[in-house]
């Protein structure tokens, strides 16, 4: 049997509906109890429907990318796998990685003439086991971590100006890796960056200076997305 | 008594985390299973051990790095999410932050409500996106026609610049002393290639967090 007709097989989507209703579950529960932790804080429901909405709004453009991520992945890996894989914990760049390592432990290239179903079997055994480092991390060392975390910042922010400092200098370091990169790059990040970088600076303006588009707070980050891949393809033209 | 409250239900959300992250590896598992068992592909141990040696080696510094760095941002629950359902940087993460925005909560400032919203949002994203891509897969042949097309191509590249294009701009406005430091280190860093990509966050982080005690210290910045 051709490996890419057992990797197409329909009983591997018995290993894509273990893997959805593990998010899924994960999922509602957290919701379900965030939902009570909520009503304890006094959090009334128009703003958790407001950030719900927001969330909703703001997944739709990156999940089309790992859509568009899967129709890479699937003339390897066929489609069960890939969108197994690319719904839980992975990233296309962490499947491919590991699946071209799997094929290169088994001595050939991935989905190339030689690829047999031993190699796709190595190339999953590869992707599953890698997977483990950073779920093992959190499993074994995030509670440690954390606790150890909150006893240095403190547990009460508000009266630890050093603990808000830390927090965002975390977060502005973590976006500065992000944006740093376009910045080298050039070309069409660059461009793409700086676009939706202005598009949201006018639109943070047109919300808080006019109640008329006080609605589009709502899809701020969609537009100057949006605006900004727009521009990549113009550009591109 | 408040405080009681607080680590019950920080402990329910560790205790149900590692159960669902456990549960959720075993399920990645299903895979390979069915490959050995209903397929009864032979196993080659020699080279499921060689590319777990490979996989690993990358892994334990890339997946180290990541977790140091992004575990002081979030909550537990939350991380638990993150850690399941991947995409970080691209999904999760922004998702949360707008949320907390749209709210009127600065991400810089983590509260209890902010935990609330970040746990909502990213819980909300995760469904989102099982939901998209279960559609994609529906719709494959007609979409893959339209998404393939070249023209589209650079839109697609530049999913995480558009994003954080936007997304930096008032963060970064709002904290312009702390950005400066990890921000110009950052483009050194890419520019020169001195370090390995994987390591490049875990270096701006703590250049940008002594960066801060450094001007904190010195009065330049107050919280």
């Amino acid at each position: 049997m051709d490996y890419l007709e057992i990797a197409n097989s329909p009983v591997l989507y018995i290993g894509v509906a273990a893997l959805i209703a593990v998010v899924v579950w994960q999922a509602s529960v957290y919701i379900s109890r965030t939902l009570k932790r909520a009503k304890e804080l006094g959090i009334g429901s128009e703003k958790l429907k407001k950030a719900a909405k927001v969330a909703v709004l703001t997944s739709i453009v990156p999940s089309i990318a790992i859509v568009v991520a899967l129709l890479t992945l699937i003339p390897v890996l066929g489609l069960p796998v890939s969108w197994g894989r690319l719904s839980i914990i992975g990233s296309l760049s962490y499947e491919l990685l590991a699946a071209k390592l799997g094929a290169e432990a088994a001595s050939v290239s991935l989905g190339g003439a030689v690829y047999d179903a031993t190699a796709f079997l190595t190339s999953v055994t590869t992707m599953t086991i890698g997977s483990f480092v950073t779920l093992g991390l959190t499993i074994f060392g995030f509670k440690w971590y954390k606790n150890r975390l909150n006893k240095s910042i403190g547990s009460s922010k508000a009266d630890n100006p050093w603990g808000r400092i830390l927090m965002a200098a975390l977060i502005v370091s973590l976006y500065s890796r992000f944006l740093a990169e376009p910045v080298v790059e050039g070309g069409s990040a660059f461009i793409t960056m700086v676009s939706s970088a202005a598009v949201m600076f006018l639109l943070d303006l047109l919300v808080k200076h006019s109640k008329a588009f006080k609605w589009l707070g709502d899809f701020n980050l969609s537009i100057s997305m949006i605006s900004g891949m727009a521009v990549a393809v113009l550009a591109g033209i | 008594m408040k405080n009681d409250k607080i680590v019950s239900y920080d402990e329910k959300a560790h205790s149900f985390g590692k159960l669902s992250l456990a549960i959720g590896w075993g399920a990645t598992l299903v895979f390979p299973l069915i490959l050995i068992f209903a397929f009864k592909i032979p196993v080659n141990w020699n080279f499921v051990l060689k590319g777990a040696m490979s996989i690993l080696i990358l892994m334990i510094p890339v997946g180290l790095s990541e977790f140091l760095s992004i575990a002081p941002m979030i909550g537990p629950s939350a991380m638990y999410i993150m850690v399941l359902t991947g995409n970080f940087t691209n999904l999760k993460i922004p998702s949360s932050i707008a949320a907390m925005e749209a709210v009127g909560l600065d991400p810089a400032n983590y509260t209890d409500e902010s935990d609330v919203i970040s746990i909502l949002a990213m819980a909300v994203s995760a469904i989102v996106s099982i939901l998209i891509i279960a559609i994609g897969v529906i719709a494959i042949a007609p979409l893959s026609v339209f998404l393939e097309n070249p023209k589209l191509a650079p839109a697609f590249a530049n999913i995480v610049p558009a994003l954080f294009g936007a997304l930096g701009v008032s963060m970064i406005a709002k904290h312009i002393k702390l950005a400066i430091v990890p921000f110009i280190l950052g483009i050194v860093l890419l520019w020169t290639g001195f370090v390995p990509s994987a390591l490049v966050l875990p270096i701006l982080v703590l250049a940008g967090v002594g960066s801060a005690r450094l001007m904190y210290k010195k009065n330049w910045i107050r919280g």
